[in-house]
């Protein structure tokens, strides 16, 4: 060989060699994998190796979910998307998969909703108003970190404007708006949102609690009544998995326990299937996983009962709650209140109401708890025109 | 199966090339044969029947085409049946829904039920209706009957070699378009040297990061663009979206063929040039002699010239032209915005051969760019829209329509997207290669080797880029 050449051998190497460890590596990784393996940081079950056969084959599902497998069980996956993460950002995009990062915080990009759907939710809210008028019928819109912290992203992001969209929400006849904006605005120096994780955190969920305290008829405990346990420092949540961006502090899960500690609460869940029984609002198995914000409540399921033994003098009685998931932070606070609180997930209900053994005229007050990236994208609230039946015998 | 995903890079291309160097000379192309037949079957699992269909046809078109060798007549038939074949497969496939749309609506009434001749797919086969690279491998099979007729080539008698030539997966889907004669001699006879090799290599790499690394990331702002109503578009964002679009199409495509032509280099093969900096070019002739080099040639090699080129007075120019740059314009795609967008070119092409290309020459050629940049962008907006009214509603928003100079969104993408529009920009002239030309000169040593170092780097970057697997589009479908 020509010594001139040298470098040309170097290179054709150099090349061949990455080729054939990374295909190598990525098999051997394969095959010490579990069988239907969990990926923690991306929370989601990776492909399965398809079985061969002719449907799969000709309708090119098996090459597509081979595909799939192959570029999961990729070797070194995160960290290959952590790089190109990066690139991306020194080439001056300021937001990955809809997810902004500043001041080391990642925030959701709301481009805003739709009009139809929006105001089908509604009015299905105001008809469920107007069927059960012995109910106040309270609604808690939560902006989104993107709001609170809005001046801090980019120029002409095109980011929403969710305090008209809250505004416009409240006037929803015959339900009252629990304005929660400008509280949480005025925290917004306080660690009121995760920085990993589109929820908010016990704290954001705390002033909210206390706003929300005048409208609802309650008194709000002050912050000296709760033990604040930090039970996790080591969140790192949906908006991590989108973008597996290491660069950004972990989120820290505090749990407000109240100080008169041994009121006998009762967790009742209903996942569907089966029906179990806790003695605990938080679920501290979910700590030592990924999904480290399921530690409030548990998962997603259709029907919770928090049944809670509480003085007299304090108890407001039954409360309904029509939630997404950032209710599951502020549920805990209004157990203090509210004796029955019965918490419902409209996405997962498709039977009316009564058929579920939830009867709404048996209930004080009613409450809408949803952020308003849920809600604005929400196809659910709409379902209660046919859920809720209108007759009110009983 | 396409080129830039993991599967390819990383499964198919190393375990083909290792099968492809180890085995002997004479079961090469059967390697050939097999790995195309997988590649391809891997995007199009039923209608890689069409494609061996094909093949066949015209393998034995060529062969009973030998057998009346200097009787004019039979061959004749032979060539006629081969192109009716070829034709007939773009005519059904590629054509059919369109043709049959434009009859129903002329007639006024529905002749055909378009739906129930075509949305065939049955139950157990949900497939569409246009087998990926029918433009290509069509083209590629019928250059042999053609050039055999006209006696170019020699007659190919081993039907391992023949079919090699079509399924020679680097140019299966998205070319160049090989023509047989340019690969006759290397399908026989072709010797692997480490210069070859090397060059492949980078060619390769490059391609592959014009693709991943560039045309994804400009491609993802017209996505961004193109989504919403045109009727809203501010006039600083339609020219932003259809900028990018530009350059996606260019460094997509020529990054494709790049891709090709250097996986034909690390197998042996000479492919030609494909694409030669089109985006610098000083007049629409230009443009056309430097993008899609090889379908240019196709066209001008089996139908310009044999229906007399320009060596029959001006008026039968002026129509041949006019012939050629229609059916350039529908070879990309079934619909009245490329027949469109290929009269323009026609238009453009006969003007400047009659009088546009002298003033041209007279102007400083920063005009004559400009020029052929801007009627080039207004052509890729018939390009990449769906249909007229679009295209029009998309022209109308680039000049003002909409009666918004600039919005927000617009500025957004603007910030968002300087940087890579810099690159895209630079990457689109010779100044890189010259650049590394001139540096050569005054330090090989650093070059040579620097030149592993980045073509390792480009390669891992653009494993990240797909491992990521977020917006990686396939944009020659209508091809």
């Amino acid at each position: 060989m020509n010594k001139k050449d040298a470098y040309k051998v170097l290179t054709v190497g150099v090349i061949a060699a990455a080729a054939l460890i990374i295909p190598i590596s990525t098999f051997i990784k394969s095959a010490n994998m579990p069988a239907k393996p969990f990926s923690e940081t991306e929370n989601r079950y990776l492909t399965v190796m398809p079985e061969f056969n002719s449907d799969n084959y000709f309708d090119k599902s098996f090459m597509n979910d081979f595909e799939s497998w192959f570029s999961d069980r990729f070797i070194l996956r995160e960290e290959w998307i952590n790089v190109k993460n990066n690139v991306d950002r020194l080439l001056g995009r300021t937001e990955i998969k809809d997810i902004f990062t500043v001041n080391g915080r990642m925030m959701e990009a709301w481009k805003g909703y739709d009009e139809k759907n929006l105001s089908a939710n509604l009015s299905a809210m105001e008809v469920f108003a107007k069927n059960h008028p012995e109910q106040s019928v309270f609604f808690m819109l939560a902006p989104n970190a993107q709001e609170i912290y809005k001046d801090t992203l980019p120029a002409f992001c095109g980011a929403g404007d969710q305090k008209s969209f809250i505004s416009k929400c409240y006037q929803t006849e015959g339900v009252h708006g629990i304005d929660i904006y400008n509280t949480l605005y005025s925290a917004r120096n306080d660690y009121i949102y995760y920085r990993t994780d589109h929820h908010w955190t016990s704290a954001g969920a705390y002033a909210a609690y206390c706003e929300a305290g005048e409208s609802m008829g309650y008194t709000p405990y002050g912050i000296n009544h709760f033990n604040i346990e930090h039970a996790s420092d080591s969140f790192r949540g949906t908006l991590y998995s989108k973008t597996l961006d290491n660069s950004i502090t972990p989120d820290i899960i505090d749990f407000y326990i109240p100080i008169n500690g041994n009121i006998k609460q009762t967790l009742t869940v209903d996942d569907g299937e089966e029906v179990k029984t806790y003695d605990s609002l938080y679920f501290r198995e979910y700590l030592d996983k990924k999904d480290k914000y399921s530690a409030f409540l548990g998962l997603n399921v259709p029907i919770l009962e928090i049944d809670t033994q509480l003085p007299e003098d304090v108890d407001k009685g039954s409360l309904l709650i029509f939630r997404d998931s950032y209710a599951n932070s502020i549920i805990p606070f209004l157990t203090n209140h509210y004796s029955k609180i019965t918490v419902l997930d409209l996405r997962y209900i498709n039977m009316p109401l009564a058929d579920l053994g939830v009867n709404v005229n048996q209930y004080g007050s009613v409450l809408f708890m949803y952020n308003v990236i849920t809600f604005s994208a929400d196809t659910n609230v709409k379902k209660l025109t046919f859920l809720d039946s209108k007759t009110d015998d009983n | 199966m396409v080129f830039s995903t993991p599967v390819f890079l990383y499964l198919f291309l190393p375990t083909v090339l290792i099968l492809y160097y180890i085995s002997p000379t004479k079961f090469k192309n059967v390697i050939i044969l097999l790995s195309g037949l997988a590649f391809y079957s891997w995007g199009e699992p039923v209608y890689v029947v069409v494609m061996v269909l094909s093949t066949m046809i015209d393998y034995c078109a060529g062969l009973v085409m030998n057998k009346f060798e200097g009787k004019k007549v039979p061959r004749l038939i032979c060539l006629i049946v081969s192109i009716c074949m070829n034709i007939g497969l773009l005519g059904i496939f590629k054509y059919g829904p369109f043709i049959l749309e434009n009859i129903n609506a002329i007639a006024g009434s529905e002749i055909f039920n378009v739906h129930d001749i075509y949305l065939f797919d049955l139950d157990f086969l949900p497939i569409d209706l246009l087998p990926i690279g029918i433009s290509f491998f069509t083209f590629q099979s019928m250059s042999y009957t053609i050039d055999l007729y006209l006696g170019n080539v020699k007659v190919q008698k081993n039907p391992i070699t023949f079919a090699a030539f079509v399924t020679l997966f680097p140019q299966i889907v998205a070319g160049p378009i090989v023509r047989y004669n340019d690969v006759a001699a290397e399908l026989e006879d072709r010797s692997i040297t480490l210069d070859l090799v090397y060059d492949g290599i980078i060619k390769f790499i490059i391609g592959l990061s014009k693709k991943v690394l560039i045309a994804n990331s400009i491609g993802s702002l017209w996505t961004a663009v193109s989504a919403g109503d045109f009727g809203g578009l501010s006039v600083l964002d339609a020219w932003l979206g259809i900028l990018a679009y530009t350059f996606q199409i260019y460094f997509d495509f020529s990054g494709y063929s790049d891709m090709a032509v250097g996986l034909g280099e690390i197998m042996g093969f000479h492919f030609p040039k494909n694409f030669d900096y089109p985006y610098m070019s000083k007049s629409i002739s230009e443009f056309w002699r430097r993008w899609h080099i090889t379908l240019g040639a196709w066209f001008r090699s089996y139908i310009y010239i044999p229906l007399g080129g320009n060596r029959k007075g001006l008026a039968r120019t002026v129509f041949n032209l006019a012939v050629v740059w229609t059916i350039t314009g529908i070879w990309h795609g079934a619909s009245w915005n490329f027949v469109l967008w290929g009269a323009l070119y026609g238009v453009l092409i006969i003007l400047e051969r009659l009088f546009l290309g002298k003033i041209l020459q007279k102007l400083p050629a920063v005009i004559d760019c400009v020029y052929t940049m801007l009627l080039v962008i207004l052509g890729w907006v018939l390009f990449s829209t769906p249909d007229l009214p679009s295209a029009g509603a998309y022209i109308a928003a680039m000049f003002g329509g909409t009666g918004i100079l600039c919005d927000d969104a617009a500025l957004y993408h603007l910030i968002n997207y300087a940087v890579i529009f810099i690159v895209c920009i630079i990457g689109c002239t010779d100044i890189p290669k010259r650049a590394i030309e001139y540096l050569r000169g005054k330090a090989a040593y650093i070059i040579n080797y620097g030149t592993a170092a980045a073509m390792l780097a480009m390669m891992l970057l653009c494993t990240s880029y797909l491992v990521d697997n977020s917006y990686n589009p396939f944009l020659y479908f209508n091809f």
